[in-house]
């Protein structure tokens, strides 16, 4: 997707379906998220959040239901990890690893950095790496700032130098980027072509917004409009070979019913032939390797003019 | 006039673009300077269901206007944060329920030889699952004989001629 220099979104291309291939002509990327952290506010996961029955039942009946169905489906998934809930849960992060699961950050404590000096965040973003390394015995490949439930616009947990900040410490993607349906690449300077791996997410397809209480969404239990979701999504995506994205909460979808849910679809899923369940890192290794920012990263000048009197 | 300057910086800029001036808007500008500007039709409001003048009193200045309908409009089901809304009214609606809602609205319309104009947004239609929805709502409308399927403008000059203003 062409980048430009104070954004403009007139002429932007994605890549088309017939461009988009994954390792050993698999058809379509199909990727699990599941989210660690408890529902928490934008200052982060405090004592309080983690006493709550849904934190709860989310690291311990919830993830283990969840992690059950996965393995009896021999499906991966990348775990966003909040660095205080590795903390906390280090046996089960590495029961999860152990099983073939990606471990990925999800922030130091889930808090809002937008508000954070570039110093501040940085100092977060380096103890959580090396937390996560500590307690998963391998640097996470993967920096997730999912949406918080209470958020008014559920932008994770992004500051305007968060994306430099993973590139200077070496990560390899961003997880939540809502510019394309494919991976592309987050440009944080347009001289030097700074850019980050980009992964795809999208709020449609977080369970979160669906399964009571959702503090967004539409309102209260809707598990069939997110099962339709989730269909519909993989269905064209599928056909068109490009990639599918899912997010979910232990907490929520560990719930029984939601699981039978969950599990029909995966059954709808699992019954399509030559579907890619890769983790994130994997599929971000993937894209690098075949689409690499040198090539594939187009940046043009921006069309944007201001003049005296301009809204913008 | 600033907003005489923001019409033709528009004007330009599509022209530009596209090698043609726009006729046609969906906007709050003022309607005398839209028909200054030689618009032809404004799609914005909704006093009435199908195409209609908007003019002064006395009939004069009169500009055409073919009316959408929020409830035809992808954003208000689809979208995430639109327009500052409230958590509560975040629009996370699968296509299969909207397929419905908009199918019934053409149906009617088509038995009474009516007007549909559905809105669109890239960002929001342009998602996978909602572009098959749009392929399989525009292959039912296609499977009925006699629907007729032109861009505003064409509605436009078709009013203009068959219904002119005075």
């Amino acid at each position: 997707m062409p980048w430009k220099d104070r954004y403009t979104i007139s002429d932007e291309k994605s890549l088309l379906d017939s461009e988009v291939t994954w390792p050993d002509g698999q058809r379509c990327c199909f990727r699990i998220v599941v989210d660690l952290a408890p529902p928490c506010g934008p200052a982060g996961i405090t004592p309080q959040d983690l006493t709550t029955p849904d934190a709860y039942f989310g690291m311990h009946g919830g993830l283990a239901a969840l992690s059950e169905v996965l393995r009896r489906r021999s499906l991966k998934a990348t775990f966003a990890v909040p660095a205080v809930m590795a903390e906390i849960h280090a046996d089960a992060i590495r029961r999860l690893r152990d099983a073939g699961h990606e471990i990925a950050a999800h922030g130091f404590k889930h808090e809002d950095v937008s508000l954070l000096g570039r110093e501040d965040e940085r100092a977060r973003l380096e103890r959580t790496t090396e937390i996560l390394a500590r307690v998963a015995g391998q640097r996470p490949s993967g920096w997730f700032s999912l949406p918080r439930p209470g958020d008014k616009f559920a932008g994770g947990a992004v500051s305007g130098h968060t994306v430099d900040l993973l590139i200077e410490d070496g990560y390899d993607y961003f997880g939540n980027g809502l510019a394309d349906d494919v991976p592309h690449y987050w440009v944080t300077d347009f001289a030097s072509r700074r850019a980050l791996l980009t992964l795809p997410y999208y709020y449609h397809f977080d369970d979160q917004f669906f399964l009571l209480f959702p503090k967004k969404g539409t309102g209260l239990e809707n598990p069939d409009t997110l099962f339709r979701n989730w269909k519909a999504e993989l269905d064209a995506q599928y056909k068109r070979g490009r990639q599918f994205a899912m997010v979910l909460h232990p907490h929520g979808i560990g719930w029984p019913n939601r699981l039978l849910m969950l599990e029909q679809f995966l059954d709808h899923a699992q019954g399509l032939p030559a579907l890619w369940n890769a983790t994130s890192a994997e599929c971000a290794q993937h894209w690098t390797a075949t689409f690499p920012a040198a090539t594939h990263l187009k940046l043009e000048p921006s069309i944007w003019r201001d003049y005296p009197g301009s809204l913008s | 006039m600033l907003e005489r300057e923001h019409l033709r910086r528009a004007k330009d800029a599509i022209e530009k673009l596209t090698g043609k001036r726009p006729v046609g808007t969906r906007s709050w500008h003022t309607r005398q300077l839209l028909l200054e500007e030689g618009y032809v039709y404004n799609s914005h409001d909704t006093p009435d269901h199908r195409p209609h003048y908007i003019s002064e009193p006395d009939g004069s200045k009169a500009l055409l206007n073919l009316p959408f309908h929020y409830a035809i409009d992808d954003a208000m089901f689809f979208s995430f944060a639109w327009l500052n809304s409230e958590n509560d009214a975040q629009r996370m609606m699968d296509p299969e329920h909207v397929e419905e809602i908009w199918w019934l609205a053409f149906m009617q319309q088509y038995q009474q030889g009516g007007y549909l104009n559905i809105c669109m947004h890239p960002f929001v239609s342009g998602r996978a699952l909602r572009i098959a929805m749009l392929d399989r709502l525009i292959a039912r409308m296609k499977r009925l004989p006699g629907v007729w399927f032109p861009t505003c403008e064409q509605v436009a000059r078709h009013v203009l001629s068959v219904h002119p203003a005075s």
